[in-house]
């Protein structure tokens, strides 16, 4: 047991998570950072304890929406003024900012709150795969990603094709046709 | 005086004024009053509470708080000194003879200023009063000789110097007066000025424990100092009365001593390096096995932090890990007969004289 101070710091230390989003949805890698993000996930959480994570999402560029939603899924803005109104499809939406969609989808699932604003400077987002190096000395766990990623057909390699089970073995003979 | 609670509907407090305390009655459906002098409460005897309690608060406010008055001032009813030191040791549960008693309770500089005075006045100068001085040395020797020896008992690995640090705060003046004074030992002290200073009351406390000692052996003084000492280590890390500065350095040796590997502190964990509020975990290695581990600010912090921590493991006083100190229950009385034995053995002129 170290001194009390010292076993406080480590208590209330906050710590760094990394996060991959490639190939992944992105309401449901919300769902999962929303409460990191709360603190939710800390025996010593309270709504007005500010005892939330850092969350470090890599790759937003390469999120996948299921379904039709890239072309089915529309933002909604207004600007405050007159005429101010926009309807933007999700894949002009992720033409213009890569990490948007996370974000808007992160900011959604939070608490409506004065501390949301907070949280979310804590949630860092890139685009591709580049860290920033000061943000690269923090980060200390990662988080599973929600979506197990499907592997192509020529991601398979020649054994794992021949030795897959076969329901029937094509027949040689053509004259049996 | 009566001391009866008050539930009244009303609400009237009971102030703390002398000997009203006692007037105060109950007003619930089954009263129990005993011998209160008046049934109910006056109309006008209130707003004259109040009003006596407001001024007492105004002069209060203009002159300070009252001078503390000895307890012997405390009520008019007359101090009667012999019965004070009868009642003190018989609420200890224990038999001391009188005339020690009263020595252990007379400090030399009393003893001084009577002789002064009756120089003064012109009296004989043959004063039979003894005072405490030899008293408190054969009670902090005792009181020391039983803490050691129950630590040794208790923490066999840990070092003679923490066991000298623990002794220590168990018999410095803050620990020893607080419990001197809430036994009641500062109200019977024989002392030329009042407040009395704190090493007064302890130095008198000392001379109580020896007194018990000379009446009634090592035995009863040894349950006497268990009984009050040992439980302000209570809910305390007895590693924090150590002052080690380099504690590293006792590491390398134990573990030498110990025939062990040397340690090797590793990072474990690190977050947040680059901002202010940084933490790191440090664990100390030795022959690969982590021997203790610990958070800090600074890799530096972290690993002081740890090398403590593995100290405390390897001297088997680590609070997280060791179990209560067993002082009643089947392995304090144990542990007692054993100090007991010990301390006999080992020092026969602790004792001076059987009980009468």
């Amino acid at each position: 047991m170290a001194s009390r101070a010292a076993q406080q710091w480590g208590t209330f230390a906050r710590v760094w998570y990394l996060l991959d989003a490639n190939q992944q949805p992105p309401g449901r890698i919300a769902a999962m950072v929303s409460p990191i993000l709360q603190g939710k996930h800390k025996p010593i959480y309270h709504p007005l304890s500010d005892v939330g994570d850092h969350v470090v999402i890599i790759n937003t560029r390469k999120i996948a929406f299921s379904g039709e939603k890239w072309d089915r899924k529309i933002y909604y803005h207004h600007t405050g003024y007159p005429r101010g109104f926009s309807a933007t499809k999700a894949k002009d939406v992720h033409l213009i900012d890569p990490t948007k969609i996370v974000h808007k989808a992160i900011y959604g699932m939070l608490p409506k709150t004065l501390t949301r604003r907070t949280m979310m400077q804590r949630l860092h987002l890139i685009p591709g795969q580049t860290i920033p190096e000061d943000i690269k000395a923090n980060i200390v766990e990662q988080i599973v990603a929600p979506r197990e990623i499907p592997k192509r057909l020529d991601q398979y390699t020649q054994e794992e094709l021949e030795n897959f089970p076969k329901l029937w073995h094509p027949v040689e003979d053509p004259d049996l046709r | 005086m009566a001391a009866i609670t008050c539930t009244c509907v009303n609400g009237v407090r009971s102030l703390i004024l002398g000997r009203y305390i006692g007037r105060t009655i109950l007003r619930t459906p089954k009263p129990v009053i005993t011998d209160c002098p008046v049934r109910n409460l006056k109309r006008w005897e209130r707003p004259y509470m109040l009003y006596l309690e407001k001024q007492r608060k105004k002069h209060e406010r203009k002159f300070g708080p009252p001078p503390p008055k000895p307890r012997s001032e405390h009520s008019d009813l007359p101090w009667n000194y012999d019965s004070e030191l009868y009642a003190f040791a018989r609420r200890l549960g224990e038999e001391i003879n009188e005339e020690t008693l009263r020595a252990a309770f007379t400090h030399p500089s009393f003893v001084a200023g009577e002789i002064e005075k009756r120089k003064e006045l012109e009296l004989d100068v043959e004063l039979d009063m003894q005072d405490n001085e030899e008293l408190s040395h054969i009670g902090i020797e005792f009181i020391s000789e039983y803490i050691k020896s129950y630590l040794r008992h208790v923490y066999p690995n840990f070092p003679d110097d923490g066991i000298n640090a623990t002794k220590d705060h168990l018999t410095s003046v803050e620990v020893s007066s607080h419990i001197a004074s809430h036994l009641g030992v500062a109200d019977l002290i024989k002392y030329p000025v009042f407040p009395f200073p704190e090493d007064v009351v302890q130095k008198t406390f000392f001379a109580v424990v020896g007194a018990l000692l000379q009446s009634q052996g090592p035995d009863r003084t040894g349950l006497f100092v268990r009984d009050f000492f040992l439980p302000q280590l209570m809910g305390k890390d007895i590693n924090d009365c150590w002052e080690l500065l380099d504690p590293m350095g006792l590491l390398v040796e134990t573990l030498q001593q110990q025939g062990k590997e040397p340690p090797q502190p590793r990072l474990i964990r690190q977050t947040g390096s680059s901002t202010l509020v940084a933490m790191y975990i440090v664990g100390i290695y030795s022959d690969k096995q982590l021997i203790g581990s610990a958070p800090g600010s600074s890799i530096l912090e972290a690993e002081d932090q740890a090398t403590r921590v593995a100290l405390k493991n390897i001297f088997g006083t680590n609070p997280e890990k060791s179990p209560p100190l067993p002082i009643d229950g089947p392995i304090g009385q144990y542990l007692h007969a054993s100090i007991v034995k010990q301390l006999k053995g080992g020092d026969n002129s602790e004792r001076v004289a059987v009980s009468d």
